[in-house]
């Protein structure tokens, strides 16, 4: 999951951003463990795009937003 | 240089620079009008569009003066145009700071605390060096007082552009740092054309213009780039 985000988001914010914002902000939110619920990945997705939008608008955030999503539906190996 | 092929370069330096400062002015007006109208980066990108839209004003005055072969009347009320885009491009820094800190994605804000202190405080001791020095030149009170009011903005506008260079170095290889990395290239390029221009003014030499027209000439086009990117990154 979290290397989902990272994917998606590298180009954008760089990998060391990519790679640590989604696991602060996780941990910011009380998402302990190794996995997260459907729910909790939602949560996470949802605000690692939303605090894109002021870089790079919300166009391009939902964008981002998407693209994790349908990875992570598409079953993609998580960590 | 000859007399020709300084006033050559002189002239294209000039009409450069206001092509570039223009269109950064334009790239980030486009920034601004791309984003939605709740978002807090808006106000920031206005106001350092209006920055540089005010540094195309004043270099276009700067030009006329340079290709009619006068000297530029100083201070004069093209001084308030450049200090005008000066402090403009200051409170856009601190409207992105304060912008950006906000953002998930930016972390504890805490950690840029003492780092920014310590160079705040190193930047006041140093401005206040550099104020002695060319309020102390014997040039008229209004002279020395525009004079010193260049570096002692460029300054004042370091603290939050450092805060900057901080939250944006963490996006080191992705296209929001390349944004970053060129407009504050760009402002330390500035800055270094002021500080020539400062030290030469004290120690009563001059002949440095066509090293001064490079610099700005090389800031504006970093301005343009990294707002260009910044333009393209919101369309996309």
């Amino acid at each position: 999951m979290i290397e989902l985000i990272r994917i998606s988001l590298a180009p954008i914010v760089g990998e060391t951003m990519a790679a640590s914002s989604p696991v602060a902000l996780a941990r910011k939110l009380g998402f302990e463990g190794p996995h997260l619920t459907p729910s909790q990945a939602s949560t996470l997705i949802e605000r690692v795009c939303l605090g894109l939008v002021v870089f790079v608008g919300r166009q391009r955030a939902t964008f981002a937003q998407r693209e994790i999503e349908e990875a992570l539906a598409k079953g993609r190996p998580q960590p | 240089m000859t007399e020709s092929t300084t006033y050559a370069f002189m002239a294209f330096a000039n009409g450069t620079q206001v092509v570039l400062a223009a269109l950064a002015a334009w790239s980030t007006a486009l920034v601004h009008r791309r984003l939605d109208p709740d978002n807090a980066a808006r106000t920031p990108w206005l106001l350092i569009s209006a920055g540089f839209a005010a540094f195309a004003a004043g270099e276009s005055g700067d030009a006329y003066y340079e290709l009619v072969g006068r000297n530029r009347p100083f201070p004069s009320a093209l001084d308030a145009v450049f200090l005008g885009a000066y402090v403009l491009i200051g409170l856009a820094f601190v409207s992105f700071v304060r912008t950006y800190l906000r953002s998930e994605l930016a972390g504890d804000a805490g950690r840029h605390r003492s780092p920014t202190l310590a160079f705040g405080t190193a930047l006041a001791l140093a401005g206040a060096v550099i104020v002695t020095l060319l309020l102390a030149d014997d040039a008229p009170l209004a002279a020395r007082v525009v004079g010193a009011a260049y570096p002692v903005l460029d300054l004042v506008a370091l603290v939050p552009a450092f805060l900057l260079m901080r939250i944006t170095l963490e996006f080191r290889g992705g296209a929001l740092w390349r944004v970053w990395a060129s407009i504050l290239a760009g402002f330390g390029l500035i800055l270094a054309a002021d500080f020539v221009f400062a030290y030469f003014t004290v120690r009563g030499t001059d002949g440095q213009d066509a090293l001064m027209e490079a610099l700005y000439l090389l800031a504006y086009a970093a301005f343009w780039r990294g707002s260009r990117i910044q333009a393209g990154l919101i369309s996309s």
